[in-house]
C-alpha cells in the first residue's frame, strides 16, 4: 500500500491526543483530599426485616433501627455491666420485688417525617401504647406486621405483665405478676423500643397502620430518611433529641453482603465502619495503618439445632451419634480462623452460671456409629441442614459449616442435603419447622444467663420463633421460672446448672462455638464502643479528620 | 426497504419465540413444582394457586401453557423471587440502567481507543506501529475479564488507593435514582456539591469501564484494521491518490466512512460478548447491575429470576442486533441485494 507519511504524523498524533483525552478523563481524580464525607457509613451485612426491634431477634434488624431510631426506659451499660437511665431518668422497686415505678423524662421529642409532625413531647402515654402494643390482643397495633413478638414471647412478657399504670404524664409503674430478676435486663435489650402513640394514632386516621413499623418514629439520636432495599438505608439526625444531637450530619447503611467486598470498601474509604469482618482477613486489617480493629469476646453461641419432632432426631441416642460424628475443632479452624472457642454448652464459659461439670462430646466417628447401629440405623439416612447464607456474629459462614458437617456426617453414612434461602425469607420459612436440622445461634442482649435460656428453649419461645428445636420441656420451663423468681445469685446459679445438665442430656442442640466478636472502623471515627452484646450505636460518633490536622499543625 | 424491515422483524418475533420456548423448556425441566417456579410463589393458599393456574393455564396442555407464559411475560409480570418475595419486572427496571450505563460507556472507550489504533495500523501494515497495536490487541484479547479486574482493584484500588473499588457512587450523596444513569441523576438533583458527585461517580466508573472496554477494544482495532485496509487497496482510493486529493481527504472522506460499514455490522455481532463480560464485570466491582442480580439468584437457585434474567439479556441482545440490521441496512444499499439479505 502506499505510504503516506504526513498522514502517518497526523494520525499519530490525533490519536495520541485522543487517548490522552480519554485518559485523562478517566484518570485518578479521588485523593483524600477532595473527599466529600459530611457524614459516615456503616458496611452492614444484609437488609433489616422491618425497623421495629419489638417483631424479632434478628440482629441486623436491631441494628438498623434500635440504637439508632429509638431509645429504651432504661438502658445497659457495657462499660459498667449495669442498668442505667434512659427514657426513664429514676426508677425504684418495691420491697416484693413486684411493683417497678419509673419517672419519665421531660422534654422529650419524637421524629418527624413527611406525612407526620409530633404536637407533644414522650410521656407516659407512649410508654403504655408501646407495651400495649406487645401485651394487649385488642390493641389496635397489636395484629399489624404479624402480631409475633417474638423476644417478649420468649421471656412470657404478656404473662408476667399484670399491668401498666399511669400515675401522672411522667410517672407509670409496672406491676408484675409474679418476681422476676430478669426483669429491668429485659427492658434494657434493643427490643424494648418506646413507640409514638401519637403517630399510632395519626396512623389509624389515614388508614396507614404498617407505616408504623416501615416508616417508623422514635426518640433516638437518628431519623430514618430512605431505605433502598438490598443497597443503603439513609438516617439523618434527629437535631432535637434528648441526649444532644448526634454530631455527624448523615448516617448510611451500605447493606454489602460479601465480606470481602465490605473490607475492600474500608479500605478504599467508601465505608468507615464496617460490621463481622471474616477471621481470614483480619491479619489484613491489622496491617492497614488507616483501620482499627476492636475485639471483644462476645456472649453468643452458634448451634446445630435438631427439629426434635421429626425422626429420627426425636430420639436422644440418634442426636448424641450426631454430636460424636462432629469435628468441632475443625470448624472453629475452617470457619472462624480459630478466632472462637470451642462450645461445650449454650453458655459461655464467662458467664457466672457456667457449668462446667458437664459431658463433653468428643469427636469419635467410631463410637457415632455404634450409636447408630444401637438406634437401628446402621444403613445411615438422609437429612436435611438448613443454613442461611448470611454472616452472622455467631457465625461467618453458615454455609461453609454445612458443608463441613456434610462430610463428617457422610463419613458415619448420613447423607446430607443443605438447604438455603436469602436471610429475610430463611427466617420466615424456619417458623414452619419442616427443617430437620439448623444452623443458627443466639447472641446475648445483656448480660443475664436468663438471656441464653428462655428465648431459646422455653415452650412460650416455640410460637414466638426463638426455639428452634420444636421442643417442649416441662422441666426445663419450671427451672427457668425458678431461676428468675430468685434475685440470689447463688440459688440461681443452681438452677442454671440443673437446667444446663439437662440440655447437655438430652442434647436438643448441639453447640458449636463461641465466637469473639470484631469491629473494623477508620481511625478517624471515634465515639464507637463495641458492644458486648451485640447493637451497634452511632448517637456518639463523629469523624476526626487526624490527617487534615496534621497538615494544618506542619503549616 | 420495507420488504426488509418486515423481513427482520418477522426474524425477530420467530427468534424470540425459540427464546421464550427454551425459557419455558428449562422451567418444564426444573426440581419442583411447575407453577412455584414459573410464578416464584413457593407455598400458595388456594385462591393464589387457583388464580395462577388460571394465568399459565396450567391445568391445560404445554402449548397452552407456553402460549400463557409468553403472555404473562410479555405483559410484564415475571412472577415474584423466590429470595426476596419482590416483583422480579419491578427489580429488573432498577437494575436495568445500571448495566446499560456501564456498557455503554465501555463501549464509548471501546470505540475511542480502537478506531484511531485500527487505522494507525492499517495506514502502515507490517510495520513496528503496526506489530505494536496488532501485539497488544491481542495480549488484551487474551486477558480474562475476571483476572483483570481482580488485579486492578488490588493494585489501583487497595495497593495505590486511588480509585474505589465497589458500587456507583458513595452513599454519602444523596441522589434520588430518577432514571437509574447516575450521572443524569446527579445533574438532576438538586445536591449543592454536584461536582464532588460527578467526581464521585465518574472515579467509580474508572475501573469497570476500564476493565470491561479492553475486550471490545482489541476488537475494534482488529476489525477496523482489517476494515480499513480492503477499502485501501480498492482501485477508487488509487484513482483519488492519482488525482492528488490530500491523504487525510482520501482517509476521513472516501476510505473511513466505506470501512465503517463492516465494523458497525461485525460490533453489534460483539454485543453479547459485551453483554456476558459486562456480568462479570459487574460482579467483580459489586455494581448493582442485572449481572450481579442474576450470579446472586444462580447462587441461591432463585429460578424466577434466572428465568427472567435469561428472557431480559437474551431478548435484548436479539433487539439490538435486529435494530443495528435496519439501520444498516437503511444507510448501505448494498446490504440489500439479495444474498445479504438473507441472513
Amino acid at each position: 500500500m502506499y505510504l503516506m507519511k504526513n498522514c502517518v504524523k497526523y494520525l499519530f498524533k490525533t490519536s495520541l491526543l485522543l487517548l490522552s483525552v480519554a485518559l485523562f478523563g478517566c484518570g485518578p481524580k479521588t485523593g483524600d483530599d477532595v473527599h466529600f464525607s459530611p457524614g459516615i457509613v456503616y458496611c452492614s451485612e444484609g437488609d433489616p426485616t422491618t425497623f421495629n426491634p419489638q417483631l424479632t431477634t434478628n440482629g441486623t434488624t436491631t441494628d438498623a433501627s434500635s440504637y439508632q431510631l429509638y431509645n429504651r426506659l432504661v438502658e445497659y451499660d457495657p462499660a459498667l455491666g449495669t442498668i442505667a437511665p434512659g427514657l426513664a431518668h429514676h426508677w425504684h422497686i418495691n420491697e416484693n420485688g413486684k411493683i417497678y415505678t419509673f419517672y419519665l423524662r421531660k422534654g422529650v421529642s419524637f421524629h418527624r417525617n413527611k406525612g407526620f409532625s409530633p404536637t407533644r413531647d414522650f410521656n407516659a402515654d407512649d410508654v403504655l401504647f408501646s407495651f400495649g402494643r406487645i401485651i394487649d390482643q385488642a390493641h389496635p397495633f397489636h395484629q399489624v406486621s404479624g402480631g409475633s413478638y417474638p423476644f417478649f414471647q420468649s421471656v412470657g412478657f404478656s404473662h408476667l405483665v399484670e399491668k401498666i399504670v399511669k400515675i401522672n404524664p411522667y410517672m407509670i409503674t409496672i406491676h408484675l405478676k409474679e418476681k422476676d430478676s430478669s426483669f429491668l435486663a429485659n427492658l434494657a435489650t434493643n427490643f424494648a423500643v418506646i413507640l409514638s402513640k401519637e403517630y399510632g394514632q395519626h396512623l389509624i386516621k389515614t388508614d396507614r397502620k404498617s407505616a408504623i413499623d416501615s416508616a417508623p418514629i422514635g426518640t433516638g439520636p437518628f431519623l430514618l430518611d430512605s431505605y433502598y432495599q438490598s443497597n443503603h438505608i439513609r438516617y439523618k439526625p434527629h437535631k432535637k433529641y434528648w441526649g444532644g444531637a448526634p454530631v455527624i450530619e448523615q448516617l448510611v447503611f451500605d447493606i454489602t453482603p460479601k465480606s470481602v467486598n465490605r473490607i475492600a470498601k474500608l479500605m478504599t474509604g467508601d465505608c468507615d465502619v464496617s460490621a463481622l469482618p471474616q477471621s481470614s482477613e483480619l491479619n489484613i486489617i491489622r496491617k492497614n495503618i488507616k483501620l482499627e480493629l476492636q475485639i471483644q469476646t462476645g456472649f453468643n453461641v452458634s448451634y446445630l439445632a435438631f427439629n426434635l419432632k421429626k425422626p429420627p432426631f426425636d430420639r436422644a441416642i440418634v442426636r448424641k451419634a450426631l454430636a460424636h460424628a462432629i469435628n468441632k475443632k475443625a470448624i472453629i479452624e475452617a470457619v472462624y480462623y480459630g478466632s472462637a472457642t470451642q462450645a461445650d454448652s449454650i453458655l459461655p464459659p464467662l458467664s457466672w452460671a457456667y457449668n462446667d461439670e458437664l459431658i463433653d462430646y468428643q469427636y469419635n466417628p467410631k463410637l457415632a456409629k455404634k450409636l447408630l447401629s444401637e438406634a437401628g440405623l446402621e444403613q445411615g439416612f438422609t437429612m436435611n441442614l438448613w443454613a442461611a447464607p448470611v454472616q452472622r456474629i455467631y457465625n461467618p459462614n453458615a454455609i461453609k459449616t454445612a458443608e463441613l458437617i456434610q462430610g463428617q456426617l457422610a463419613q458415619v453414612g448420613i447423607t446430607v442435603n443443605i438447604v438455603s434461602f436469602g436471610w429475610t425469607v430463611f427466617i420466615d420459612k424456619l417458623n414452619d419447622f419442616e427443617y430437620d436440622s439448623v444452623l443458627l445461634g443466639w447472641t446475648a442482649d445483656n448480660a443475664d444467663p436468663d438471656n441464653f435460656f428462655r428465648p431459646l428453649f422455653s415452650c412460650a419461645a416455640l410460637d414466638s420463633g426463638g426455639n428452634r428445636t420444636n421442643w417442649c420441656d416441662p422441666k426445663l420451663d419450671e427451672l427457668f421460672t425458678k431461676a428468675i423468681a430468685n434475685t440470689d445469685k447463688k440459688k440461681r446459679t443452681a438452677y442454671y446448672h440443673q437446667a444446663l445438665l439437662r440440655l447437655n442430656e438430652q442434647l436438643p442442640l448441639l453447640p458449636l462455638a463461641h465466637a469473639l466478636r470484631f469491629q473494623v472502623k477508620n481511625r478517624d471515627i471515634h465515639g464507637m464502643p463495641l458492644n458486648p452484646y451485640g447493637g451497634i450505636a452511632f448517637a456518639k460518633s463523629r469523624r476526626v479528620n487526624s490527617s487534615s490536622t496534621k497538615l494544618r499543625g506542619v503549616n | 426497504m420495507w420488504f426488509f424491515i418486515i423481513r427482520r422483524f418477522n426474524l425477530f418475533i420467530l427468534t424470540t419465540a425459540v427464546l421464550y420456548f427454551l425459557v419455558f423448556l428449562m422451567i418444564l425441566a426444573l426440581p419442583g413444582e411447575l407453577m412455584t417456579n414459573i410464578s416464584g410463589h413457593q407455598q400458595p393458599n388456594l385462591e393464589l394457586a387457583s388464580e395462577l393456574t388460571q394465568q399459565y393455564q396450567l391445568d391445560k396442555n404445554w402449548f397452552n401453557q407456553y402460549i400463557s407464559f409468553i403472555n404473562q411475560r410479555i405483559h410484564g409480570n415475571f412472577g415474584i423471587s423466590f429470595t426476596t418475595d419482590q416483583p422480579i419486572y419491578a427489580e429488573i427496571l432498577k437494575l436495568l440502567p445500571a448495566t446499560i450505563e456501564l456498557c455503554i460507556y465501555a463501549s464509548i472507550v471501546a470505540l475511542v481507543i480502537g478506531f484511531p489504533l485500527g487505522i494507525l495500523s492499517a495506514i502502515q501494515p507490517q510495520k513496528p506501529v503496526d506489530f505494536v497495536v496488532l501485539g497488544t490487541s491481542l495480549v488484551g484479547y487474551s486477558i480474562p475479564v475476571f483476572w483483570l479486574g481482580v488485579i486492578a482493584i488490588m493494585y489501583f484500588g487497595l495497593e495505590l488507593q486511588w480509585l474505589p473499588v465497589a458500587g456507583r457512587l458513595n452513599l454519602l450523596y444523596q441522589v434520588p435514582p430518577l432514571t437509574g444513569f447516575t450521572l443524569i441523576d446527579i445533574w438532576l438533583s438538586n445536591l449543592d456539591y454536584k461536582q464532588l458527585a460527578y467526581r464521585d461517580a465518574l472515579a467509580h466508573l474508572v475501573m469497570p469501564t476500564l476493565t470491561l472496554a479492553v475486550i471490545p477494544a482489541t476488537m475494534v482495532v482488529r476489525i477496523t484494521r482489517t476494515a480499513m485496509l480492503e477499502e485501501l487497496n480498492a482501485n477508487y482510493i488509487k484513482a483519488s491518490q492519482s488525482r492528488g486529493l490530500s491523504p487525510i481527504t482520501i482517509i476521513f472522506r472516501h476510505a473511513l466512512p466505506n470501512a465503517l460499514q463492516p465494523v458497525m455490522a461485525q460490533l453489534s455481532l460483539q454485543l453479547s460478548t459485551l453483554l456476558t463480560s459486562a456480568m462479570v464485570t459487574e460482579v467483580i466491582f459489586s455494581w448493582p447491575g442485572i449481572g450481579n442480580w442474576l450470579m446472586d439468584a444462580i447462587y441461591q437457585r432463585d429460578y424466577p429470576v434466572i428465568s427472567a434474567g435469561i428472557l431480559i439479556c437474551a431478548g435484548f441482545i436479539i433487539l439490538v442486533s435486529v435494530l443495528t440490521d435496519i439501520i444498516l441496512i437503511a444507510t448501505t444499499p448494498k446490504r440489500r441485494s439479495g444474498v445479504n439479505g438473507s441472513s
